[in-house]
């Protein structure tokens, strides 16, 4: 499979981040699972692109200025060579066994008509109290296109297929018109062609909070709609 | 008060009402509708009852049952069914005590169309907000499905309580257990730790941790903890982190509501407004969804018309759906020569009407049903709908702004809302692209050099003519 870490300007946290997706890595190359990592910097600062160039055990670096996270998870699949994909983003963290179970799931499943979600996020951050975020699970919940229309559901970190990934093409992010956020778009765009979105029970991730608030809550907490024409509909 | 004391109260209270129910005609045909209405609900379980009513010590048999409730225990607050807490209804809506109905026929004939709570277990417009197309009686329909298709709360999950205590033979079975089952530290759902809970109010002995939460509106004020078997699948991978990041800790962490207060108000109406406007069109998509207001004279109605059979008119297989805040009936009309025309006031489509909440609602419908044209003419909503979203819908819904000349009222002041301020809609118009066809009937060249240059194309609707 192959491990997708996205980074900007992460800092010295971006450190932490590959080493929890490369202690993920340890876990399923122990279970005998083949995994690659793929770094993209997009528009770095000079930290973060010091900490991935200065690690030991980075493999590929895509060096983009693209400025926009759609855009580098999308090179970043198509220059990907795993059978499935696993995004994180170079502030957050994975729990260790997050790839394993993940992996263990879709092959379990037998369907590539899965993206697959960790059940519980802890978001934590400096000077404030870490809380959990149960995902919810498409199989056991009654989730419709309303639900995922007035509330994104699910975080950008998932896992699934690489074909699934480059049908589904994250949509360009648009931050400047005010309620643009790719994942949801994409959470929507592919639960309407009857993707499911389930959940990993042992999976955690840790979703690290800014100051200004995590965009999903920022997103949720916004009085519009989201942005779903940005969609690649026709 | 002593036993005597209070006993001798409650049948003066109980002689007083008697003696006004049997008091004339009146009030005899009242008490035999009450009893009528109250027969043929679900909500009055008479096993349930008979039990409840021996727990106040009040002597009760299964003949007379309902008339005990209407005499007796409705004032004593006896509850009628497991999800009907009687006390509950009354201290929750201190509006009810001065009526002179029993509490249950109240949420019978009002209580439920005004989403009143009756049991803490309930969340009305949560209910609501998992029944495609609404319902008349949230808790009926609640009780009617089957176990799992409709959860009664965002923590209470059906199906996680069936899962940890095993299958029960029917919802009622479910519903009279939930009690009992929750009594008894089993967890509601992942997101509720009874236990913790408990320990959270040092008070181990806590009867219901659940009843209790929810009794107390706590909803969101405290944040509840997660489940500890699920915690348990996590726990080693949580430790491995916290050894890194300071900020993590092992224990107790709180879970969070899952959505904002406004995400989940949004998706409630929102989704109700829509299967309200997709019970009316059905599941047809929609070629041309037109929102209109003040259109109440003939001159506005033809100058409809006309638009329908110029501009939108594309045969038969053509469904337009016709949207307004003004009295529909002026359409009917309009309606009978063109079969396809679905003619919508806004009360159809939702309750109370905000600012927001109709551009939303239609920007949404939009966006999932894939409306091809949607038509503006002369609307508040119109107006607040392209201001917000114009922008954003126009890459698969081309967006025509039908802008008619402003007349006069009687002061002679402008009539219309938004649209007599022209140029500042033109300004905004004009800043859309070339996807969105403005038609404008009423149209000045100077209009047009305060536009963008050339972006939008403007058509005249006498061009049309």
């Amino acid at each position: 499979m192959t491990v997708v870490v996205n980074l900007h300007r992460e800092g010295l946290i971006a450190k932490r981040a590959i080493e929890s997706a490369l202690r993920a890595i340890a876990v399923a190359e122990n279970h005998k699972i083949k995994c690659e990592m793929i770094c993209v910097l997009d528009s770095p600062d000079s930290v973060t692109k010091s900490v991935v160039d200065g690690h030991p055990k980075v493999g590929r670096t895509l060096n983009v200025e693209f400025k926009d996270l759609s855009k580098s998870r999308n090179l970043a699949t198509a220059e990907s060579s795993g059978r499935f994909i696993a995004f994180l983003d170079g502030d957050d963290l994975w729990g260790e066994n997050w790839l394993l179970s993940a992996y263990t799931m879709m092959i379990s499943t037998g369907s590539e008509r899965y993206v697959l979600h960790p059940k519980l996020n802890l978001y934590f951050g400096r000077g404030m109290e870490p809380y959990f975020w149960v995902h919810p699970d498409m199989r056991f919940e009654n989730i419709s296109l309303y639900d995922i229309a007035a509330a994104n559901r699910w975080t950008a970190l998932s896992f699934s297929s690489r074909n699934l990934y480059l049908k589904y093409k994250f949509p360009a992010a648009d931050l400047s018109f005010g309620f643009g956020y790719e994942d949801w778009a994409w959470n929507y765009q592919t639960m309407r062609d009857g993707i499911l979105h389930v959940t990993v029970d042992e999976g955690i991730h840790f979703i690290r909070r800014k100051r200004c608030g995590s965009m999903i809550e920022k997103a949720n907490n916004r009085l519009a709609l989201p942005m779903l024409s940005k969609l690649p509909f026709d | 008060m002593t036993v005597r004391g209070r006993a001798s109260m409650i049948s003066k209270q109980i002689r007083k009402k008697i003696s006004k129910i049997f008091r004339d005609k009146r009030s005899r045909s009242r008490f035999t509708e009450f009893f009528k209405l109250i027969s043929q609900s679900p909500l009055f379980d008479e096993s349930f009852y008979i039990a409840s009513a021996n727990k106040f010590n009040l002597s009760v048999g299964h003949e007379g049952a309902i008339c005990h409730y209407i005499e007796i225990g409705d004032i004593e607050g006896v509850p009628t069914h497991p999800l009907f807490d009687t006390r509950f209804y009354r201290d929750n809506y201190p509006d009810l005590e001065t009526i002179e109905v029993p509490l249950l026929v109240h949420f019978l004939k009002h209580g439920a169309a005004e989403l009143r709570r009756t049991h803490p277990y309930v969340d009305p417009e949560y209910v609501l907000g998992q029944i495609y197309g609404g319902a008349d009686n949230y808790l009926i329909y609640y009780l009617n499905s089957s176990i799992g298709e409709i959860n009664p709360h965002p923590l209470i999950d059906e199906n996680y309580i069936v899962g940890q205590t095993g299958r029960f033979q029917s919802k009622h079975s479910f519903v009279s257990a939930l009690d009992h089952i929750l009594s008894e530290s089993s967890n509601p759902s992942f997101g509720f730790d009874t236990i913790a809970y408990k320990n959270l109010f040092g008070s181990p002995r806590l009867e219901n941790p659940v009843y209790h939460y929810l009794a107390a509106n706590k909803v969101g004020e405290i944040d509840r903890y997660v489940a500890k078997d699920l915690f348990l699948s996590i726990n080693a991978q949580v430790a491995a982190i916290a050894d890194q990041e300071n900020n993590i800790m092992l224990g107790e962490t709180p879970l969070r509501e899952l959505r904002a207060e406004r995400a989940v108000h949004n998706k409630t109406k929102n989704a109700r407004a829509i299967q309200n406007i997709s019970m009316y069109t059905g599941q047809q998509p929609i070629d041309h969804m037109v929102l209109f207001s003040s259109f109440e004279d003939e001159v506005a109605t033809s100058f409809l018309v006309r638009l329908l059979e110029s501009e939108i008119s594309c045969g038969d297989a053509c469904n337009i759906c016709l949207i307004t805040d003004s009295n529909p009936s002026s359409y009917k009309e309009m309606k009978r020569e063109h079969s396809s025309v679905i003619v919508l006031s806004i009360s159809d489509v939702i309750e109370e009407r905000g600012r927001w909440e109709m551009p939303q609602i239609i920007s949404l419908y939009i966006q999932i049903q894939r409306v091809s044209n949607l038509h503006i003419i002369e609307s508040e909503i119109g107006w607040d709908l392209l201001e917000k979203y114009g922008k954003q819908n126009q890459l698969f819904t081309k967006i025509h702004a039908h802008v008619p000349g402003y007349s006069r009222n009687s002061q002679g002041r402008k009539a219309g809302y938004a649209w007599s301020h022209l140029p500042e809609c033109k300004k905004y118009l004009t800043s859309l692209t070339t996807n969105c066809p403005i038609l404008i009937e009423d149209f000045k060249d100077e209009m047009r050099e305060e536009g963008s240059g050339g972006l939008c194309n403007i058509i005249l609707v006498s061009d049309l003519c």
